[in-house]
């Protein structure tokens, strides 16, 4: 942990001391989204949060699975939610709409935060609008300010060759233009090799075609050699190993880049720390 | 009769549990056509298929000196040629290749690859079930006679000394009846001994060297045909009264009325 | 005596039939190896045949000399392999039983080589290129058909086996949507739902290495057995009698179909419709035979893998198609018209 994260957490330290007589005033939330459970979690009280989404204690995807399994795992469908009657109900862009519309209908508040946001500017605003939600503006500059020097670290690292990555997940899904890792990218001065493929937004490349178009590095979310399923077992064909051994592999763990929240922060530095490993 | 070659003693056969054949003792010399005969349910099937070792038995068995139970399924496939009952031909083969099957206890598991005397063999039985004409036809296309007569041909060429015929003439027309049993005459004039079972008392008693009667999973009555098959055995047996004379020296006994 | 012959004196018996296998043998094999260097050749990158032959042999470019040797030749074998063990278990099982309809899908094996898969995929105990994955598969096969043809009984009739066959299917499926609710990583039940339709894309040489051993052995087995299936077609109780030891058999049969299509679920997913069909395409051309029915239904099951491989990749789509649904749709259809053909058979009941 960086001297940034630890003054950060020794003000949070504080203002927890000096809002507690304030917490009972601030709403109870509950988070359908794996996203929002980050958010909620890094931004709220611990006694305000009533619950969190099913997948918030799977480490693959939630960057504050070790924290999540302190709050109650919700089942997914709106009827253990009802139940707890949490005074605010944030989830994503994309659950299932049926949940929240039986939920708005029984009086709750629901409010929907874009998971795939569009800039960083974007994640930004959700941190800040999640933060007034719960109460604790003051807690948003923090984050923010922790996400802004993780910006400025890596445009300084900026490397004068601008090299093409293409980021790969299971199955051969690319992440295109638009992408939060497109984003992460951009900061960086690499080029997202997806459009080398004719991959837009994001899209499946076939083996043969990302062989062909020979991108300069891949970007995988796991290091390891070992396929726990075929998904996975594509991103260690041989065909790709042998262009791309670890030292062409960018290494970020899905949990960094699947939502815009602060974690993006930790994904930045890692990506610096990737290519400079890569660069030895 | 000679000094027999197949004897059996104190054979029983339980199928699930019920008895179906008790304390049956054989003793059958070689070159000897035996008719077994009975009512249905008697237990002449299950005879047949103990003796070619397709249910388990109790008792002992021997043949031509040697214990049944001590030799392997080949060898005792070489001993026994067995010709179930009804026509059961699943794919259309043709007809040599189904004879040459009958050399698959001496090795020979390929038609297309015989030895001189597999050669011979098959040749030998086509000839004497007068086959040879449709040998390379496909099976499926012959009439139920010529099957029965390639089926035939298929055990002869097997060449063992004990034939075993699961009523090979049922659902034949009145000549192929008569050609089954005459070529299993000439087998048994050639050395083998031929068992085979059968409801028609009539062939039984014109071509066979002796007649088993079975009731009720019992040997109740062995013998020249003219022995075996009484006044007294057709009506506690078979529950019928024979016609009885005599043609060319062999005897006719015709089922006339129920007893 | 009337003997008459429509021989040559001086060719051996049965040289005309002899001939015809051979020669549907030859342009079978002609046909599987046309098929393979087509699917060779066909591709997301496009490349020329003479840029294939010279990647083949490890000449040009080494981006060519990857697609083909690393990307498509291990596909190209797998589509050979797998569908010469498919056909190959097809014509033996049909063999074995008597039964035209008999084949390795309509007896639940892929369903159920597919649940043992999918158990330890689900339950993460091994990596999916580790040889956990095809010794599971084969020991659900086993089990299954074992259980099948126990439950069926000797001599079961066509639609007794069917039947039997059926609920086979019906419980692995079950089991494997089971096992991918409770299982632990949330791709498991998006993944094995792909995997299950079969597919050959993107195998690696791993992939024959854990496959190709267990379905060399499993058609050695298969294969070794040819003439008993022969002497079967008399019936159980004749064969025996013949020296063969029937109940043996249909284990050492049982085992062979479990190897071989037990490692090829292991890494294709289940393809199906294959084994039944490949048999019945060659009855015409080399008879009825099962015993020399064997080589040609390897050879046919392997020239329609690739031949559906190579479909899948031409026909125009936004998503992959998978092979076995191809194989399905040409598959069913054909069992529809098999049973159009058996339907006094089966409406009887009777074998």
């Amino acid at each position: 942990m960086n001297a940034a994260a630890l003054r950060a957490l020794a003000l949070l330290g504080a203002l927890l001391a000096a809002g507690a007589a304030l917490a009972a005033e601030r709403p109870s939330v509950a988070s359908t989204n794996v996203c929002t459970d980050q958010m909620v979690m890094t931004l709220s009280d611990a006694a305000q949060i009533k619950g969190l989404s099913p997948y918030s204690r799977d480490p693959s995807q939630s960057w504050l699975a070790a924290e999540a399994h302190r709050f109650k795992r919700l089942s997914g469908g709106a009827e253990d939610l009802m139940m707890l009657r949490p005074d605010l109900v944030v989830s994503g862009s994309y659950d299932k709409r049926a949940t929240r519309e039986m939920l708005q209908q029984q009086g709750v508040k629901v409010v929907t935060f874009n998971v795939m946001p569009d800039s960083l500017d974007e994640v930004k605003q959700q941190i800040r609008k999640m933060a007034a939600l719960l109460g604790h503006p003051d807690r948003a500059e923090l984050e923010v300010a922790r996400l802004d020097a993780a910006i400025a670290r890596a445009r300084a690292a900026v490397a004068p060759r601008a090299l093409r990555v293409l980021p790969l997940w299971r199955r051969g899904w690319v992440s295109g233009q638009g992408s939060l890792i497109s984003l992460l990218f951009a900061e960086v001065g690499l080029i997202n090799a997806a459009s080398d493929l004719g991959v837009a937004s994001g899209g499946y490349a076939s083996l043969e075609a990302i062989v062909k178009s020979k991108p300069d590095l891949i970007l995988v979310a796991d290091g390891a050699d070992y396929a726990e399923d075929e998904g996975t077992a594509l991103l260690l064909h041989p065909a790709l190993q042998r262009f791309y051994p670890a030292t062409k592999r960018i290494v970020i763990p899905e949990r960094l880049t699947v939502c815009g929240g602060v974690m993006l922060a930790d994904a930045l530095d890692l990506l610096v720390a990737e290519l400079t490993r890569i660069a030895r | 009769m000679s000094a027999p070659f197949l004897q059996a003693q104190q054979l029983a056969v339980r199928l699930s549990g019920r008895a179906v054949l008790s304390e049956v003792a054989l003793a059958l010399p070689a070159r000897h056509l035996v008719a077994m005969v009975g009512p249905n349910g008697a237990g002449k099937s299950t005879l047949l298929r103990a003796l070619a070792g397709l249910v388990p038995v109790q008792g002992e068995i021997t043949i031509g000196g040697e214990r049944l139970a001590a030799l392997s399924l080949r060898e005792r496939a070489r001993r026994f040629a067995y010709l179930p009952q009804g026509d059961t031909a699943h794919w259309s083969l043709p007809a040599r290749d189904i004879v040459a099957l009958g050399r698959y206890p001496h090795g020979t598991v390929d038609p297309e690859r015989l030895t001189a005397a597999d050669r011979e063999a098959v040749t030998q039985a086509m000839q004497a079930t007068d086959v040879t004409a449709f040998a390379d036809r496909p099976i499926t296309e012959l009439s139920g006679g010529e099957r029965s007569r390639v089926a035939l041909a298929r055990v002869l060429a097997v060449q063992a000394p004990v034939l075993l015929a699961d009523e090979p003439t049922a659902s034949l027309d009145a000549r192929h009846q008569l050609d089954v049993m005459r070529y299993l005459r000439n087998a048994a004039d050639a050395g083998t001994l031929v068992i085979v079972v059968t409801h028609d008392l009539g062939l039984a008693s014109r071509f066979a060297d002796s007649v088993l009667v079975l009731a009720d999973g019992q040997l109740v009555a062995q013998g020249k045909p003219a022995d075996a098959l009484t006044d007294a055995v057709l009506s506690k047996v078979f529950r019928v009264n024979a016609y009885r004379a005599a043609h060319q020296g062999e005897p006719v006994i015709v089922p006339w009325e129920a007893a | 005596m009337r003997v008459t012959t429509n021989q040559q004196p001086d060719q051996p018996i049965g040289f005309a039939a002899r001939s015809r296998r051979a020669g549907t043998v030859l342009a079978m094999t002609v046909l599987v190896v046309l098929l393979m260097l087509a699917s060779l050749g066909v591709g997301a990158v496009e490349l020329s045949p003479l840029t294939v032959i010279d990647a083949l042999l490890g000449r040009g470019g080494e981006i060519e000399q990857v697609i083909v040797q690393d990307i498509r030749l291990p596909r190209a074998i797998l589509a050979v392999a797998v569908g010469a063990i498919l056909g190959l278990s097809g014509a033996a099982l049909q063999g074995l039983l008597r039964n035209p309809l008999a084949s390795p899908e309509l007896f639940g094996a892929p369903q159920a080589a597919a649940f043992g898969a999918v158990l330890v995929i689900a339950l993460g105990l091994a990596d999916v290129r580790s040889y956990a994955l095809p010794v599971a598969a084969i020991i659900a096969a086993f089990i299954s058909v074992f259980a099948l043809l126990a439950v069926a009984g000797r001599n079961a009739g066509m639609l007794l086996l069917i039947l039997a066959g059926l609920a086979v299917s019906s419980l692995a499926g079950a089991a494997t949507v089971l096992v991918m609710n409770l299982a632990s990583n949330p791709y498991v039940a998006l993944e094995i739902a792909f995997w299950m339709l079969g597919s050959l894309e993107d195998r690696s040489f791993r992939h024959v290495m854990l496959a190709l051993p267990f379905i060399l052995v499993g058609g050695a087995m298969l294969f070794g057995r040819r003439h008993a299936y022969r002497a079967l077609s008399l019936g159980e109780e004749t064969a025996q009698s013949l020296g063969i030891d029937v109940g043996r058999l249909r284990l050492w049969v049982i085992a062979g179909v479990a190897l071989g299509v037990g490692a090829s679920v292991a890494v294709t997913g289940s393809i199906g419709f294959i084994g039944l069909v490949a048999p019945h395409l060659m009855r015409p051309l080399v008879g009825q035979d099962p015993g020399r029915l064997l080589l040609p239904s390897a050879l046919a099951g392997a020239g329609l893998l690739l031949a559906a491989d190579i479909a899948v990749r031409l026909i125009p789509s936004t998503s992959d198609i998978k092979v076995g649904v191809l194989t399905s749709l040409i598959g069913v259809p054909f069992f529809l018209y098999l049973i159009i053909r058996k339907r006094r058979a089966l409406s009887g009941g009777a074998a």
